[in-house]
């Protein structure tokens, strides 16, 4: 009935608005119909945590051998500065108790501290688009999605999707990414927006706030997804045109994206926003 | 064998893509072992295997589901269809469908943040990074195809008792198809 080119050129056309709607859909809703995820976290986070140990372990074995010189060397300096150091610690213990009893005697409270758990990172992103990591908690550790993923250096990111074992970690370096922020100095409010670079741009900043080059941009805590305060990276460039209302100011994250190997995930963080939400209303 | 086989290797080239070679705009070797399935193998095992990889690929990477999905999927059916009228022997062959399949792969990329607001600014990364894995590719690809030709060759033929050269995945020799 039909000829074969006919058919063929029918396959092609619907094969087309098939690539074009799902790609379309998948663009809108980038984070709500991708189900297949976790399908590879599943079967390819194991390798992937596999394959990271063996390099680790190789990559080990290699520093502690030619490490073992510099080591010793090391090691006599040490010894003299940790003599100095248990004269300060001793100094600062007897402040820390002065402290906590004044502290008492103000009746301040004190604030607990996040449930934290380490993880460590056994996959990055294979597309340089993108800026995602796969670590290796999920939720059987009590991993969510939408926790906040930070280092000592300052925020990483938050988590996209989880399996049971394994959880994806979006970056703020992502272009999907934003993170409502603050100008430490000034409290200048923008959101700290991924540019699928090293570095990320503080976007809605109005023109008339002062904001310099070196200034320390942290979270305002207004998105609901990371606590306040966290620091996000330091202010690398301010551009104020003659048009617009906003300025163009470029943040190069604390977190060094390409050498950190472990984070930790905020758990309990999430909770208490959901309570302080709850009592709102 | 040729599911393990092919399991494996999908394995190696990603925990390859993910672990050593991560974020780095270099040829996607994934990509190449498409075009590889195109030529070689047979078109259902074939296609079912360049879907799946698409799906594990898009769901590791932060892309939105379907990037490297319809990238394998389109790349797969071009070099099929084109396999009826030229000569998929010549070098050139395999190493343009991979350049075209990194022009579809970037174009989707691109789209995707298009359609999403995200693609404010991302002309000139999306240059530099189509060349810069362009350029890879001309090494990468020949090699590549060489290492899945001979590994096949190793671990499929020699030790698949009973396979005829038309089974699962034809030769390596495969010439014009008419």
């Amino acid at each position: 009935m039909f000829s074969r080119k006919f058919f063929l050129v029918c396959v092609f056309f619907i094969l087309l608005a098939v690539t074009f709607v799902s790609l379309g859909l998948s663009g809108r809703h980038s984070r709500g119909i991708s189900g297949t995820g976790g399908l590879s976290l599943f079967f390819v986070g194991p390798l992937q945590e596999g394959a990271t140990r063996a390099v680790q372990a190789l990559g080990s074995v290699w520093r502690v051998y030619f490490d073992c010189v510099r080591q010793a060397r090391e090691n006599v300096e040490l010894r003299r500065a940790l003599g100095l150091a248990r004269e300060k610690e001793n100094y600062f213990l007897e402040l820390a108790i002065a402290n906590e009893r004044l502290r008492t005697f103000l009746n301040f409270r004190e604030e607990e501290a996040s449930e934290v758990l380490a993880a460590e990172i056994v996959g990055k992103d294979p597309s340089p688009w993108f800026k995602t990591f796969i670590v290796n908690r999920g939720e059987r550790d009590g991993v969510r999605v939408g926790l906040p993923v930070v280092v000592p250096e300052g925020i990483v990111g938050q988590v996209v999707e989880v399996t049971g074992r394994y959880a994806k970690v979006l970056l703020i370096t992502d272009r999907m990414s934003g993170v409502d922020a603050l100008v430490q100095r000034t409290r200048a409010r923008g959101v700290v927006n991924g540019m699928g670079a090293s570095f990320c741009s503080f976007s809605y900043a109005l023109r008339r706030y002062d904001i310099a080059e070196g200034d320390v941009v942290v979270s305002s805590g207004l998105d609901r997804i990371y606590p306040k305060g966290l620091r996000i990276g330091e202010v690398e460039g301010v551009v104020r045109g003659h048009e617009g209302i906003f300025q163009d100011v470029r943040v190069r994250p604390f977190v060094d994206f390409e050498r950190i190997e472990e984070v930790l995930i905020l758990l309990s963080f999430d909770n208490d926003l959901r309570d302080a939400s709850e009592g709102d209303f | 064998m040729g599911v393990v086989f092919h399991g494996l290797l999908i394995s190696g080239l990603l925990l390859l893509m993910t672990i050593f070679f991560a974020g780095y705009p270099v040829c996607n070797p994934i990509l190449v072992y498409v075009v590889y399935l195109g030529l070689d193998a047979d078109l259902v095992p074939g296609l079912g295997l360049a879907l799946v990889a698409g799906l594990l690929l898009d769901g590791l990477s932060g892309t939105p589901v379907g990037v490297f999905l319809f990238t394998f999927l389109w790349v797969f059916c071009m070099v099929r269809w084109l396999g009826g009228f030229l000569r998929t022997t010549s070098p050139l062959f395999p190493l343009l469908a991979v350049l075209a399949g990194l022009v579809l792969e970037n174009f989707f990329t691109f789209l995707v943040l298009a359609f999403g607001s995200h693609g404010q600014e991302t002309w000139f990364m999306g240059i530099r990074f189509l060349l810069s894995q362009m350029a890879t590719a001309l090494f990468f690809c020949p090699l590549l195809l060489f290492f899945f030709r001979r590994l096949h060759l190793i671990f499929v033929r020699k030790k698949g008792p009973g396979r005829s050269d038309r089974s699962h995945f034809p030769s390596v020799s495969l010439s014009v198809r008419r």
